[in-house]
């Protein structure tokens, strides 16, 4: 399927590889979407460029105001985090929740990310917690984007894997912020969402919300932000009828595709509304 | 909300072909000098423990231990048709031909037997490779009996063949007792219903299963178990879902089965009502736990909310509509 599989140690040794190969590499961590799609022939690579053994790779830490973590992370390193479950629990809830034990041990965060797929668990918490990507590219520059600006439409990511490496992801820390995640599927385990949400807010003393973040899927073409109700959350206190409300709110701006499988627009719409209700719920009992 | 509630389902099932088709199995059972035996059977276990049945079934029959007993099933070159693995009907047909043979051999072990100990050959029995005689142990065991029954030139493999085919019902009034024997089992399922999402998840399942004679208990937990789970698969969440005849759901990314977090516990309460006509009063329990574990859940589902589903599977979001229209 490929010719050449390559394992470099450094950043630096990875990005060379990538410019030699003019195109003809992409990047691999865990595999458990590329080899699939290798398979199928959807996507195509000549050679695999496995950025697993890059120090640091794996790398959970705080730097500064920001919580970093490395393109190496796997769902299972962060979702048993004990940093992350702290001060970015909806990521770990929903690193817990991606596919099998296999896959979980296998596939990384940023992997979820650039799959780009609309209702990947782990994206979705990181657009509620306004993550931003690190990439690095071929002539030595590094950006850092949003992880909501890194689509280009449904399994289509801006990042282009046969130049460029994310190189990890950095989550801003809020004081007095709490995040969770909740995601409905057809079975309790090894399922696709049929509505995932995410929602993080930051209570002030007096209980009002200072600053909130909303993210779900598949609601459509990818995670997607709710600012609407995050403006309209803002100095709010959650009382029963103003966390309604806001879910009433994110319901009426969903555009859930109707799927045969996974559920109708219609019922994705309404458990929308019943997930952000629980989410808001239960942060504002968790103050 | 979450609301709970508990359902029953109720089940008769017939073994075998039944309505005049033919219905019969054959083994063949050999004994060594040593006293451990062979046995033939056409049998196809695909992991439901078919040869393990056979085993015990000729060793209680012999008055041998399982461990002596070696089985080649399931070569169409070499083994006798036992037809197949189907109908629940692997224990009550070949377990009887596998029965018929053994018992063939122990004739002639038994004639030898007598002649060692110069008895008569009535009071004879044997039981954990031991010989007894009139119920006292003797000094004989069943591989120096087996030993003797060789050197004498005596008769030292069984044939079984053993039918089950019963005849038709009657053309006209369709009435008649189609199969040769039934099986019987109620279940009961605990379930939570979450009135907002629809999402229903199965506590517990209780499931009761007349099996005849149990000739291996274990075999048969992990047959109520794995029925249970399909069942509740069936209830919850199986649908082959076709586009204009394409499936859409061809693998199982797409066609959902439980997994581990879907199954709960199932406690198996094996009923032990002999059924003459089977081996040791063996009837079979193959396809029966997967009948009652749908009727159960939607029982309970009912039980819980209110709404009663007529279409399997019971999705979230079938339950939820139903429970909108209640004015949930």
């Amino acid at each position: 399927m490929w010719e050449d599989y390559y394992r470099p140690s450094t950043l630096d040794e990875a990005l060379k590889i990538l410019a030699s190969c003019k195109g003809e590499a992409r990047v691999i961590a865990g595999g458990t979407d590329l080899v699939l799609d290798i398979k199928k022939g959807s996507k195509k690579a000549k050679y695999l460029v496995d950025i697993r053994d890059i120090d640091g790779v794996n790398v959970i830490e705080e730097k500064g105001d920001k919580l970093y973590l490395g393109a190496g992370v796997t769902h299972t390193q962060a979702a048993s985090s004990i940093l992350i479950r702290n001060k970015a629990t909806a990521l770990a809830e929903a690193a817990s929740q991606v596919g099998s034990v296999q896959i979980r041990n296998v596939g990384t965060i940023v992997g979820n990310v650039v799959n780009a797929q609309p209702a990947a668990d782990t994206a979705v918490a990181l657009v509620a917690l306004e993550a931003e990507a690190e990439i690095a590219f071929t002539d030595g520059s590094k950006q850092l984007v949003k992880v909501e600006e890194l689509y280009e439409g449904p399994g289509k990511s801006k990042v282009d894997s046969t130049s460029s490496i994310v190189t990890g992801i950095y989550i801003p820390l809020r004081e007095r912020s709490k995040s969770v995640f909740k995601r409905l599927a057809r079975r309790k385990s090894l399922a696709l969402p049929v509505i995932n949400v995410a929602v993080t807010v930051v209570l002030e003393e007096g209980h009002h919300v200072s600053y909130a973040g909303v993210a779900a899927g598949p609601v459509g073409p990818q995670p997607q932000r709710f600012k609407e109700v995050e403006e309209f959350l803002r100095g709010k206190t959650l009382t029963a009828s103003v966390i309604e409300e806001a879910a009433q709110l994110a319901a009426r701006l969903a555009q859930p595709r109707d799927s045969v499988l996974r559920g109708s627009k219609e019922y994705r719409k309404d458990l929308l509304r019943v997930l952000i209700a629980r989410s808001l719920q239960s942060l504002a009992i968790t103050i | 909300m979450k609301k709970r509630g508990i359902g029953y389902g109720c089940m008769m099932y017939a073994i075998g072909f039944g309505f005049g088709r033919p219905d019969n199995a054959a083994a063949s059972v050999e004994i060594g000098e040593d006293g451990t035996v062979t046995v033939l059977s056409g049998c196809a276990d695909m992991g439901q423990g078919s040869t393990e049945m056979i085993a015990l079934i000729v060793a209680e029959e012999l008055g041998i231990l399982p461990e002596d007993v070696q089985i080649f099933t399931a070569d169409t070159a070499t083994t006798p048709d036992a037809g197949p693995s189907t109908a629940s009907r692997q224990t009550y047909v070949t377990g009887h031909a596998a029965k018929k043979a053994a018992a063939e051999v122990k004739e002639s072990l038994i004639e030898s037997a007598a002649e060692l100990l110069g008895v008569k050959p009535e009071g004879i029995t044997f039981k954990n490779r031991e010989v007894y005689y009139n119920g006292e142990k003797t000094r004989l065991t069943v591989a120096e009996v087996a030993a003797h029954c060789r050197r004498t030139g005596r008769k030292f493999i069984g044939w079984g063949w053993h039918n089950i085919t019963t005849p038709d019902v009657d053309p006209e009034t369709n009435q008649g007792d189609a199969y040769a024997a039934y099986t019987f089992a109620t279940q009961a399922a605990e379930v939570e219903v979450d009135t907002e999402t629809g999402e229903v998840t199965v506590l517990r399942v209780v499931a009761a299963h007349d099996v005849g004679r149990a000739i291996n208990p274990l075999a048969i937990e992990g047959q109520i178990e794995g029925g249970v789970a399909m069942g509740l698969g069936y209830a919850l969440m199986e649908e082959l879902i076709l586009d204009q005849g394409r499936p859409l759901t061809p693998t199982l990314a797409e066609y959902l089965i439980p997994t581990a977090q879907d199954v709960p516990p199932v406690v198996s309460l094996i009923v032990e009502e002999e059924e003459p006509t089977g081996p040791f009063g063996a009837k079979g329990v193959g396809e029966p736990p997967n009948i009652a574990t749908a009727p159960a859940i939607i029982n309970a589902i009912y039980n819980a909310v209110g709404v009663r589903v007529t279409e399997l599977p019971a999705t979230p979001e079938k339950i939820r509509q139903l429970l909108k229209e209640k004015g949930y």
